[in-house]
């Protein structure tokens, strides 16, 4: 034990002094979601802020000059109504971003409207302007409510003739259920992915960078047994892939808060759910998957001749860990005895459970013990791994 | 004292490695009924063309590798099945100088100290002594990166010392090295004969062999061609210099 113990620390002195594994330990996942989340939100509100400011250039083809639409549009707050001789230079200034939206008042439109029947516009725009489209809606759908109602005036009906079915939605799940059935699906994948970003490092400079610096060869030579050099160095790698993975929850948390336009319910909401039994469980599902983790990169980085070598082996695992951790985000796919028991898939949907209040704790514990026992077998197999001198001293 | 008995060694060959030497079979054997002894107080040296076969021979009495067949024993132990305590009587030094560059010199004799079961009192004590030895209290406290070779190869130098091995390993430790860093090493082999140590080096620089052993064992091929004391193989030399001799036994074999 006094062995691992003089290992583990200097493995930890070793790596917290290597500016490269701490950013990817340390750095990265405490500033990548403030960072992305502020300039997200930034640019969103920016954009949205200035698309409403922005005065909706309307192009006009009015072929009944009888209609009361034309001047519904153009007194309508915020719109600039230009008159187009035909739908061919409509479409043309469209494409050219002169005008933002076209609009072609078709033959008879204030006959159909008089004859109560409905009234032909054509609406011309381009999909690749995101908010036109419902702006232009929703001025079209307020002329069309206005008409609705001198319809049911005149005629003398009561409101309820043309809804004739009034719903009133009655959400029984929690804020937290829908939250965590939403936020539950992504947190899994990133910490997923970081307890591998953040072990990955490590592992390279403690088995590659030691064989490629030559320092491997001087610790095997000591009577220490090489059980003991696996372990010390697997502590670091275990223990930096869990820090990497609660650091980016930290950082997430801190986006949450920080992020002034999310609603105050769905942060503090947030806020409830990364309790410490939420920290806890999710613990008991980091450790052994972080070992099972080491023990797919451990091999890879003992094999791999140089730093380089050992990067371009692990990073094909990285896709291999993102598709699973992905499943917490797909709808439909349920944590049940079968999913409890796939690695990775298995901590994913535990998570979303966890943190929406529904987990079901028989599966739980089949997904803890499950995980403990991958975990073994990677460990297992690192050993003879590393007992293997073709290996080590390849 | 080493005692070396018969011993060989195969490697296994991956088919790519089959191919490329244009063979079948699946093992590549690297020592052949290799046989010396190394006896206390005297410094022995393997020499031998690179891929002789001298590191894997210091790697198997090193027990980092393990023997096809036959017998290692180092101060009486059987290296098969002692590992950990044949290691404890060892001290390995390569020409490479192996070393934690994020570390400085105090930690990294700490930490090989303490890997080789060596209690603070006498691991502060023989650090003590080795530094001042070799002069090395003005950079103890710096990061080996910002070190000098020289510097270095003096860290190495503690870290193979710092446990008092009985025997001493010495894998080219030379190679790559400038003048004065070489000659911290030789005065540390020296000093090793003169304190009744076991000391075997491997080497291929011939005038390297003549400054300092007292026995000779020349491997070509995985074979011993040559075994015996350095003052005989100079009385008995029929090439004009020690490095022709060399080079006439090898190319004779």
């Amino acid at each position: 034990m006094k062995n691992i113990l003089t290992i583990a620390s200097k493995e930890f002195l070793d790596t917290l002094r290597d500016r490269r594994t701490l950013l990817m330990m340390i750095v990265v996942p405490v500033l990548v979601f403030p960072i992305v989340f502020t300039l997200a939100n930034r640019l969103q509100s920016r954009v949205f802020q200035k698309e409403q400011e922005r005065a909706l250039q309307v192009g006009l083809i009015n072929l009944d000059p009888g209609n009361d639409l034309a001047d519904f549009l153009r007194e309508y707050p915020g719109t600039v109504v230009v008159e187009a001789s035909d739908a061919d230079t409509l479409t043309a200034l469209i494409r050219s971003d002169s005008l933002q939206v076209g609009i072609v008042i078709e033959p008879g439109f204030a006959g159909q409207i008089e004859a109560l029947q409905s009234g032909r516009v054509r609406v011309m725009f381009s999909a690749t302007k995101l908010t036109v489209k419902d702006r232009i809606d929703r001025i079209l759908d307020q002329y069309a409510d206005r008409k609705l109602e001198d319809r049911i005036r005149a005629h003398g009906f009561a409101p309820g003739f043309v809804r004739p079915l009034e719903q009133e939605a009655v959400n029984v799940a929690s804020t937290q259920e829908v939250i965590g059935k939403l936020a539950g699906g992504i947190l899994p994948y990133l910490f997923v992915i970081f307890c591998f970003m953040g072990g990955m490092y490590p592992a390279i400079d403690l088995f590659t960078g030691e064989k490629e610096r030559k320092t491997l060869e001087t610790v095997l030579t000591t009577p220490v047994s090489r059980l003991e050099i696996l372990t010390g160095k697997m502590i670091v790698i275990v223990s930096a892939g869990i820090l990497s993975a609660l650091l980016a929850i930290l950082g997430l948390y801190v986006a949450f808060q920080a992020t002034a336009d999310l609603p105050d319910m769905f942060a503090s909401v947030v806020g409830e759910m990364l309790n410490i039994s939420f920290l806890l469980l999710t613990l008991l599902m980091l450790i052994p998957l972080t070992v099972f983790f080491a023990g797919i990169m451990v091999p890879v980085t003992i094999y791999a001749k140089s730093y380089k070598e050992a990067q371009s082996m692990l990073t094909p695992f990285t896709f291999l860990i993102i598709f699973p951790a992905m499943v917490g985000l797909l709808p439909g796919v349920e944590y049940t005895v079968t999913t409890a028991l796939i690695p990775i898939v298995n901590i994913s949907l535990a998570t979303k459970e966890i943190l929406a209040g529904t987990i079901h704790i028989p599966h739980l514990i089949l997904t803890i013990v499950s995980l403990f026992t991958y975990a073994a077998l990677a460990v297992g197999f690192c050993v003879r791994w590393f007992g293997s001198e073709t290996n080590v001293l390849r | 004292m080493i005692e070396v008995n018969d011993l060989c060694k195969d490697f296994p060959l991956t088919r790519k490695q089959q191919a490329e030497m244009g063979v079948t079979q699946k093992t590549l054997r690297v020592l052949d009924r290799v046989g010396f002894e190394c006896r206390p107080g005297r410094i022995f040296s393997l020499l031998g063309p690179n891929g002789a076969g001298k590191t894997t021979t210091l790697r198997i009495i090193s027990t980092i590798l393990s023997a096809t067949s036959g017998s290692v024993k180092v101060c009486g132990l059987d290296t098969a099945g002692n590992g950990s305590a044949v290691r404890a009587k060892i001290g390995f030094l390569t020409g490479t100088t192996g070393l934690y560059e994020r570390l400085t010199p105090n930690e990294i004799i700490r930490y090989y100290a303490s890997l080789n079961g060596v209690d603070r009192p006498t691991m502060e004590r023989r650090r003590e002594e080795l530094f001042t030895l070799l002069d090395m209290h003005d950079f103890a406290g710096k990061r080996i990166g910002k070190l000098s070779t020289g510097m270095k190869q003096k860290v190495s130098i503690v870290r193979t010392m710092i446990h008092d091995p009985e025997v001493v390993v010495f894998d080219e430790p030379t190679a790559g090295l400038d003048v004065i860093a070489a000659k911290n090493i030789i005065d540390m082999i020296r000093n090793c004969r003169e304190q009744g140590k076991t000391v075997i080096f491997s080497s291929h620089i011939m005038s390297e062999v003549d400054l300092l052993c007292d026995d000779l064992a020349i491997i070509h091929k995985g074979r011993i061609l040559y075994n015996d004391t350095m003052e005989h193989f100079r009385k008995n030399m029929q090439g004009a210099s020690l490095t022709d001799e060399f080079i006439r036994i090898v190319n004779a074999a």
